[in-house]
């Protein structure tokens, strides 16, 4: 079942903190408008984000600067029940898409918004970009170390925190308008976000003491906690975390003669010669190669993993077998293997309804359904007020 | 003040993070936590994030390894509405506290497993440390700029926090589904499957995919010139965020360079400026910017609306008065510690706000008080105390 089958959502948002989050209720099963400004969401110029953030959405473009499109945009809020909006702070009071405006039209419309800073002064309206709140909130020099280059993550961070939070809030609001018949916004942000991935670091009390092991070249915390290089020059990762991780890590890689020497007979003297400990493992785990040492370390159950890279995961048997991708003919680009829905359920299925739609390519479909007659769906064209991809 | 989740009951057999901070979003939405530790206290407590995953809970200590922790357990899911666990896969089961065996005892629960790498597929009983995770889902590699880079440690535990973040979505929408069908489910949520997610943009496989060459991607400062971190002339960082086209508009302007609208080397702005053209404009930005220092460049982008930020560490952040306005650092009366400041509620409900509860509890804290609920009496509890079993 999707228990969101019957749920419809107004999704005014572009880039991916937004998108993102309608497309998780998408998966659960929400029919999703997208309504884009004529000229797209500016994300479609950037082609894998925007297939991995649009997938089972349909797509209405409307000029909502126009008051015949911002007429367009309110008869679809009137059959929504949620909205989704992660527009800067502001913008939708002035097209008279705010909260109190459309709860006006609709009542018992759940208003979702993904900000960047939070609603309240004083940098509400400032834009917000992933990476300005990896800067500000200690995200990069968190991993870059104090006083050394900061670290720009790969993975945007917070633009994919804030929609899982975001998504988290509309399934909270929906189950209280159920139980309760209560209707309200929602609001999370890349701030909220920032914070919320640092859980373990946004902390102070007297006598804590902050530590910044970060480096912008940083292979791991110890000499058991750490990443090695294998004979063929890949990488893996090896995290000993207790005596039995050590013990096995010495039989795994022939070094049980470490065993009884003082230097490293308990945690406390691994710590005190860590660099000697990890030129040693250096040399003797650069002596094999990655299949070698992640079966021996598995067989004596010693947590350890091979880097992968993107292209790896890609075709991991793990993968697979779990059908963790979803693989489907793309209309414009192709054959497309895209991460599937995130979470798995014995009941619930999650649901792909369709790849992430042209622009417009269901202008004319969602307006007939709202029963616009052809003629007023032909004016709207004519004039630029809404566009058709078919 | 009513919140979304009052009324329900989760009981939280949470390790490490991932699981912890599960309940603690749904306890802060409301739910009742207890959370359950072992009686000689969850070997994760001497971690500073603990603290902040374990607040607003209940807590109570039971050895699930005798037959009568075992029977106390099926007592408390018999009045139980959500389930948490994380333990290895298999491990919940052979505890009792499996799904088949809480199914029989109270079908309507909402069971939700976090692991590693889910419940089924060749990885499952590959122990879910997160950087082993990160490692089997290219975290690193990708971090580090591909296969032949050498791979950068991430130093924030980003599997676990995004499958926390999964799991109180999943968790809130099976409880949604048993709104709509009486029945309760379990959700299989991993922290391999959770980080796939946030890498869909690059974890992705379409015609026409843009790859940038390894070395390209190994800057650790960012490679797209208008979306990079750059120093002032005092060598202080500062993340320019040119995220559309509109942006970079205002940038050319703004600095007084309208030609570079027109000028080829700046073609595909913002993010499509390929190699060798990006490597030339970083030059020539980082040039420009070493004029005057970061805060003066802050501070004259951000008068002319242009997204940026400088680059600080988490404890200023947590001073950012943007934070301080949006309700993002609480003050907790932390037994032991004083007054401790840490992360607010990172998902606000409008007519229903979340709060938190009450600080971490002790070990077994309310070990008595939730046994006498359950219809123990005293001396009965006194026993199950002195037989070390609660």
């Amino acid at each position: 079942m999707q228990p969101l089958e019957n749920i419809r959502i107004a999704d005014f948002t572009t880039m991916i903190n937004g998108p993102y989050a309608a497309m998780m209720l998408s998966d659960m099963g929400a029919d999703v408008i997208k309504i884009e400004p004529l000229f797209g969401d500016s994300w479609r110029a950037v082609g894998g984000g925007f297939l991995s953030c649009n997938r089972g959405k349909r797509s209405v473009a409307v000029d909502l600067k126009k008051p015949e499109g911002k007429a367009v945009a309110g008869d679809i809020v009137q059959t929504a029940d949620m909205v989704i909006e992660n527009a800067r702070w502001g913008v939708w009071h002035k097209l008279g898409l705010d909260y109190e405006s459309v709860q006006k039209l609709k009542p018992d419309l759940i208003y979702i918004s993904i900000l960047g800073h939070g609603s309240k002064e004083p940098y509400a309206n400032r834009p917000g970009f992933d990476p300005v709140l990896q800067a500000r909130s200690g995200q990069m020099a968190c991993q870059g170390g104090k006083g050394k280059p900061p670290v720009y993550h790969l993975i945007a961070l917070n633009d994919q925190a804030a929609p899982m939070l975001g998504a988290y809030g509309a399934v909270l609001a929906l189950l209280s308008r159920i139980r309760k018949g209560k209707s309200q916004r929602v609001e999370t942000s890349l701030t909220h976000a920032s914070i919320a991935l640092q859980a373990a670091d946004f902390i102070d009390y007297e006598g804590y003491e902050r530590k910044y092991p970060g480096d912008e070249r940083l292979l791991g915390l110890s000499a058991v906690f750490r990443h090695y290089q294998t004979a063929e020059g890949r990488w893996i990762f090896i995290c000993c975390t207790g005596e039995n991780h050590w013990r096995g890590l010495l039989k795994a890689l022939g070094l049980e003669n470490l065993s009884t020497d003082p230097r490293f007979s308990n945690a406390h003297a691994r710590t005190e010669n860590d660099h000697e400990l990890a030129d040693i493992l250096e040399k003797a785990i650069g002596a094999g190669t990655t299949g070698q040492w992640i079966a021996a370390l598995q067989e004596h159950h010693v947590p350890a993993a091979p880097g992968q890279s993107a292209d790896e995961v890609l075709t991991d048997p793990h993968c697979e077998e779990n059908r963790l991708f979803d693989d489907r003919e793309d209309p414009i680009f192709g054959q497309a293997r895209l991460v599937g829905v995130g979470p798995r359920f014995s009941d619930i299925t999650g649901i792909i309804k369709r790849p992430a739609p042209m622009l417009g390519e269901h202008t004319v479909e969602v307006l007939r359904e709202l029963k616009y007659g052809e003629d007023k769906i032909e004016a709207l064209k004519r004039e630029n007020i809404i566009f058709s991809a078919l | 003040m009513d919140q979304a989740l009052n009324g329900f009951r989760v009981i939280d057999f949470g390790q490490y993070i991932a699981g912890h901070y599960a309940s603690m979003l749904l306890a802060e939405q409301g739910a009742d936590v207890i959370k359950v530790e072992r009686p000689s206290g969850d070997p994760y407590r001497r971690e500073p994030g603990f603290l902040v995953f374990n607040r607003s809970k209940t807590a109570m200590s039971l050895d699930l390894k005798t037959e009568t922790g075992k029977r106390i357990a099926g007592d408390l899911i018999r009045t139980a509405d959500v389930v948490v666990e994380n333990f290895s896969p298999g491990v919940a089961h052979r505890l009792g506290i499996g799904y088949e065996a809480v199914k029989e005892i109270n079908p309507r629960v909402v069971y939700c497993s976090i692991s590693g790498f889910g419940q089924t597929g060749p990885y499952r009983d590959i122990p879910g440390w997160d950087p082993i995770v990160a490692s089997y889902a290219g975290v690193y590699v990708e971090q580090g700029g591909g296969i032949e880079n050498r791979p950068l440690y991430l130093v924030l535990p980003l599997a676990s926090y995004y499958a926390a973040f999964m799991a109180a979505f999943a968790v809130a929408t099976a409880l949604l589904a048993r709104e709509i069908t009486g029945k309760g489910q379990m959700a299989d949520i991993s922290l391999f499957n959770a980080i796939l997610g946030p890498q869909s943009t690059y974890i992705s496989e379409f015609n026409g995919k843009i790859r940038m060459p390894g070395a390209a991607r190994s800057g650790q400062q960012g490679m797209l010139p208008l979306y990079k971190l750059y120093q002032g002339s005092d060598g202080k960082w500062f993340f320019l965020a040119l995220g559309n086209f509109t942006f970079f508009t205002k940038f050319a302007l703004a600095m007084g360079h309208d030609e570079w609208l027109m000028d080829p080397l700046f073609e595909g702005a913002p993010f499509l400026i390929l190699p060798p053209r990006n490597t030339q404009l970083i030059a020539m930005f980082q040039e420009m910017f070493a004029a005057r220092t970061r805060d003066e460049w802050v501070a004259f982008l951000q008068s002319e609306d242009i997204p940026c930020s400088p680059v600080c560490l988490v404890e200023e952040f947590m001073n950012d008065p943007q934070v301080i306005a949006n309700d993002l650092v609480a003050r907790v009366d932390q037994p032991g510690l004083g007054k401790i400041r840490e992360m607010g509620v990172p998902v606000a409900l409008g007519l229903e706000p979340g709060a938190i509860q009450g600080p971490c509890p002790g070990i077994g804290e309310h070990t008595r008080m939730i046994l006498e609920n359950l219809g123990y009496s005293p001396e009965k509890i006194e026993e199950l105390k002195r037989r070390k079993i609660c």
